[in-house]
């Protein structure tokens, strides 16, 4: 068959290093035709949306003018960051960024295990109540932030609920979502509410994939819950653990622009601007604040530490024996 | 042995294996009272939004933390069904799951359906050209001067096009095609089908469950898009859902106006209320296809 000798053909090429002559080309994709007809579109959906965007790296060098055009604006070589790090505001987006990124991802990563080491110890006599509070957990996951910042901004409002509560207690009033110092508490505690139920699923489904024998090796051994947890499930979970954190490693310039944009306001922007947001700001804000190159310079930096990140804690997870993410 | 015997015969195993013999001990009610005090939390913000939604504005202001309705109205709700922007806002959104999700797939499946074909000429070079998009972009200002030189501002195709193919999901796609039996694609051309036939008579219909996790994906993606449209979409009448949702909770100086009787309306109230009209439907169908989506996380998980 032909498609056959095509796979014998490829599989001997990784081989011997077999190249196809031009006419074994040419009658493959003739064979083929199909596959190159049906794959045209996705290429240029990724030409058009992904590709060609590219170009416009180029406004990091430029001073943009929009009557202009991209390519007749006038080059300025490293001006557009040079200007950028010299400014304050800079480094308080980036310091802002980095913090935020790492309490998320460190919160990101502990709460969901204890979740998942908690459902998965709930006796299996309650293996139905089980079901229905998984439901409730992953639920929040497949709301959009709009909706979330929604609720969040009524719970902390200055009259919402969690205020009524400090007032029955005889307390004052806070105004959380203005002060810094509870501005960042909250979009860790909302961020967890949304994320963390979803994230233990990934680990409950490794949970389950223990060998129950080991368990019960364990238990003739006379050992407790407490030392099955730690000397049986946390091992088995501890590889996928760290396969996610060097996912998370990649993002770590990311700390989350949905969730950000739509609970922070003016008076916290001090603690609470993080570079997306910021780089929407010079891109769309007030007329005074914009800055086209300024925004795509500030975009390509964040591109390309996040690119070397995730190449780099690559590196080290294979060199410490785990598998890479490339 | 009979096959119930042999059902008995299991279940009685599985008894022992999984621990229905052992008592339960005062640690495992700790873990019932924790996971329910979880449960509480997700929970309770939920509800009180939902209470918000039926009070009063007196009820709302003498304390918003309630356990129970205290003088019930409708108002907030009237307002927001009478609200053409918010009823424009669903019928949009409506448009762009059912037209989103059908054109997501289609490209999806066609994408997935090739990048698995060991017989596909440049196979690793588009692969390649496809993950390096994942790492780079062009960054937000070419982004939307494209978007507006390709004549999509104020278009509803901005909601689909710009969005056919998300890569993670076609990933999961192209994996398990992958994971398809060669034979199977063998016998399909040894009867003389060609690629396209093969793909939708033979491996459509086996990755069934795979296709219907990522069209639920899609489906929920379309359903809480909101920065694309944001940024162009400025039309009243064409503002997904989420966007007027947006529009009503964060910026102050947007609102549904007076309630149909005239009076100023109860803005809490009003917000809630629109909260519940956006998310009810993903509400009420997401307990019947959480196993879908958490099948979605062990399929990306194992292959990714």
């Amino acid at each position: 068959m032909r498609v056959q000798t095509l796979t014998k053909l490829k599989k001997n090429n990784k081989k011997k290093h077999y190249k196809l002559t031009l006419k074994e080309l040419g009658s493959s994709i003739v064979q083929n035709k199909y596959l190159y007809i049906m794959i045209a579109p996705c290429v240029a959906f990724y030409i058009i949306f992904s590709y060609f965007p590219m170009y416009g790296i180029i406004l990091a060098f430029k001073d943009y003018y929009p009557n202009l055009g991209i390519a007749a604006s006038p080059w300025v070589g490293w001006d557009n960051f040079r200007y950028l790090f010299e400014q304050e505001q800079f480094w308080r987006v980036l310091r802002n960024t980095v913090l935020i990124s790492v309490g998320r991802i460190a919160l990101g990563s502990i709460v969901p295990i204890i979740i998942a080491l908690l459902i998965n110890e709930l006796s299996i006599r309650f293996r139905k109540y089980k079901r229905v509070v998984q439901t409730v957990y992953t639920f929040p996951k497949f709301l959009s932030w709009v909706i979330i910042a929604g609720i969040v901004r009524e719970l902390f409002a200055n009259r919402g609920a969690v205020n009524g509560i400090i007032f029955a207690f005889g307390g004052e009033p806070v105004n959380f979502l203005s002060k810094g110092g509870f501005f960042i508490p909250l979009l860790f505690v909302s961020d967890l509410w949304k994320e963390a139920g979803w994230a233990s699923i990934i680990y409950l489904a490794s949970m389950s994939g223990i060998d129950i024998g080991l368990y019960e090796a364990a238990e003739i051994d006379g050992a407790n819950r407490w030392q099955k947890m730690r000397n049986i499930t946390l091992p088995h979970i501890k590889p996928l653990f760290i396969l996610l954190l060097i996912l998370s490693m990649g993002s770590i310039l990311s700390a989350g622009f949905d969730q950000i944009f739509n609970l922070y306001n003016p008076l916290v922007y001090d603690v609470s601007d993080i570079i997306d947001t910021y780089v929407y700001r010079l891109a769309f804000g007030t007329a005074a604040a914009t800055n086209p190159g300024i925004s795509t310079a500030l975009g390509l930096f964040k591109s390309v530490i996040s690119f070397f990140l995730l190449l780099f804690t690559d590196r080290v997870a294979k060199m410490t024996g785990e598998r890479g993410v490339i | 042995m009979s096959k119930a015997a042999k059902v008995a015969e299991f279940d009685k195993k599985m008894f022992r294996k999984k621990g229905f013999h052992k008592k339960l001990g005062k640690a495992d009610y700790a873990i019932l009272i924790i996971l329910t005090i979880y449960a509480v939390l997700i929970i309770y913000p939920f509800y009180n939004a939902f209470l918000i939604s039926i009070s009063t504005e007196q009820a709302y202001l003498s304390n918003a933390f309630m356990l129970w309705p205290k003088q019930l109205s409708g108002e907030a709700y009237q307002t927001v069904f009478t609200s053409d922007l918010l009823l424009s806002g669903y019928l949009i959104t409506i448009y762009r799951v059912v037209l989103g999700v059908a054109i997501n797939l289609i490209f999806t499946i066609l994408a997935g359906y090739v990048l698995s074909r060991d017989n596909f000429f440049g196979k690793n070079f588009v692969m390649n050209m496809i993950i390096v998009t994942i790492f780079f972009g062009g960054g937000l200002i070419p982004y939307y001067n494209l978007i507006l030189s390709l004549g999509f501002k104020n278009s509803p195709l901005v909601l689909i096009i710009p969005g056919a193919i998300d890569t993670f999901n076609m990933l999961l796609v192209r994996n398990y095609f992958y994971s398809i039996p060669k034979e199977l694609e063998e016998a399909a051309k040894i009867d003389g089908a060609n690629d396209i036939q093969t793909l939708f008579k033979v491996f459509v219909p086996v990755a069934m469950p795979v296709i219907a996790t990522v069209g639920l994906f899609y489906a929920v993606g379309h359903w809480n898009e909101w920065f694309n449209s944001f940024l162009f979409i400025d039309e009243q009448k064409l503002k997904p859902l989420q966007l007027v949702l947006r529009e009503i909770i964060v910026d102050t100086t947007s609102s549904l106006g007076p309630t149909p009787s005239g009076k100023p309306s109860f803005t809490e109230g009003v917000k809630m209320a629109s909260i519940y009209f956006t998310m009810l439907p993903v509400m009420l169908i997401y307990p019947f296809v959480q196993k879908h989506f958490v099948r979605g996380i062990m399929v990306g998980a194992l292959k990714g």
